[in-house]
């Protein structure tokens, strides 16, 4: 191989390897909650209160897309839809519910949920329907109340 | 044989919005898992909304731009469906496909759609299910030239509402 086809080897080896490194970079799959700074601490029950209330303001106050760790008591584990989702409820067994679409790897964490259980959820706050929607959640704390 | 019904209104908060982009360039998948469905049996009137943020995409990018872009979340954060599954028949136990038409709004655009949609009954719960396709352009969704290669003109969306009786 000439010097010259060297030097054009290594330069597209050495471009592709960035762009990898890049993409890697700019457009990773998941997002590591572990390690993302909890931006609001709040239990279900306040944070529902909030909906219940339909206080428009407070409402607006919880602004969306930030990381959140949520205090509450499970209502159910499910597979709908083929995702892992945990609903909290607040201190009441009726709805509105807060609804924590898990993180894949989460799996075996909430498979040990039953209903009942403490736990405490970290994840991406995506808005208000008729429940509170998080996503890429995370269980950081959990114990069984049988 | 008929059902009786117990329930005037059945809801779904785990409902399922699909959409895909095929080109020739790349291929776009987005799903939202957490979508509301709110059903009334005795006049078939349905009300869908969810929230444009919550839609998941394989790479991350691909979800800051759908956001920030194109539908523009933070100002126009939910996209909504109004309308009536025509001649439906809440009590028939067996599977119905039926013509729901009604008010599809995102990105602040409302347009009046038709879709078709399989509607299966067990016990108190109804899965309403479909695919239709929703032309980009129509939401004033604009598209930089430099991707207009990557976004397909129309979109293929599927929806899936598994609706159990409504508690408020």
């Amino acid at each position: 191989m000439s010097t010259r086809a060297k030097i054009i080897f290594g330069a597209a080896l050495l471009g592709a390897v960035l762009v990898v490194a890049l993409s890697k970079k700019l457009m990773p799959r998941e997002v590591d909650m572990l390690n993302s700074k909890t931006e609001v601490e709040i239990t279900a029950q306040n944070l529902l209160s909030v909906l219940g209330e339909k206080n428009r303001e407070a409402i607006d106050n919880l602004k969306s897309d930030r990381v959140f760790e949520v205090t509450g008591w499970v209502k159910e584990t499910n597979l709908m839809n083929g995702r892992i989702t945990v609903l909290l409820k607040g201190n009441d067994d009726i709805p509105p519910y807060i609804i924590c679409d898990m993180m894949a790897h989460q799996k075996n964490e909430v498979a040990h949920l039953k209903p009942n259980d403490s736990v405490k959820i970290k994840g991406i706050f995506k808005g208000f329907l008729k429940d509170a929607v998080f996503l890429d959640c995370i269980i950081t704390f959990s114990q069984a109340n049988d | 044989m008929c059902h009786q019904l117990t329930a005037q209104k059945v809801i779904a908060r785990q409902g399922q919005v699909a959409f895909f982009s095929y080109t020739s360039v790349e291929n776009i998948k987005a799903e939202n898992n957490q979508v509301l469905s709110i059903m009334d049996l005795q006049t078939g009137e349905i009300a869908v909304s969810m929230l444009m943020n919550a839609f998941i995409f394989e790479k991350a990018l691909m979800r800051e731009h759908f956001n920030e872009s194109y539908v523009e979340s933070d100002i126009y954060p939910k996209a909504t469906f109004e309308g009536m599954i025509m001649d439906f028949e809440a009590r028939n136990p067996q599977e119905q496909t039926k013509i729901v038409k009604g008010n599809f709004s995102m990105h602040g655009v409302t347009k009046e759609i038709e879709v078709k949609a399989k509607i299966e009954h067990k016990d108190e719960n109804y899965i309403i299910s479909g695919t239709f396709d929703a032309v980009v352009k129509d939401y004033e969704i604009k598209i930089p030239p430099l991707l207009a290669g990557n976004i397909a003109k129309t979109v293929s969306v599927d929806f899936r509402f598994e609706c159990l009786p409504y508690e408020d």
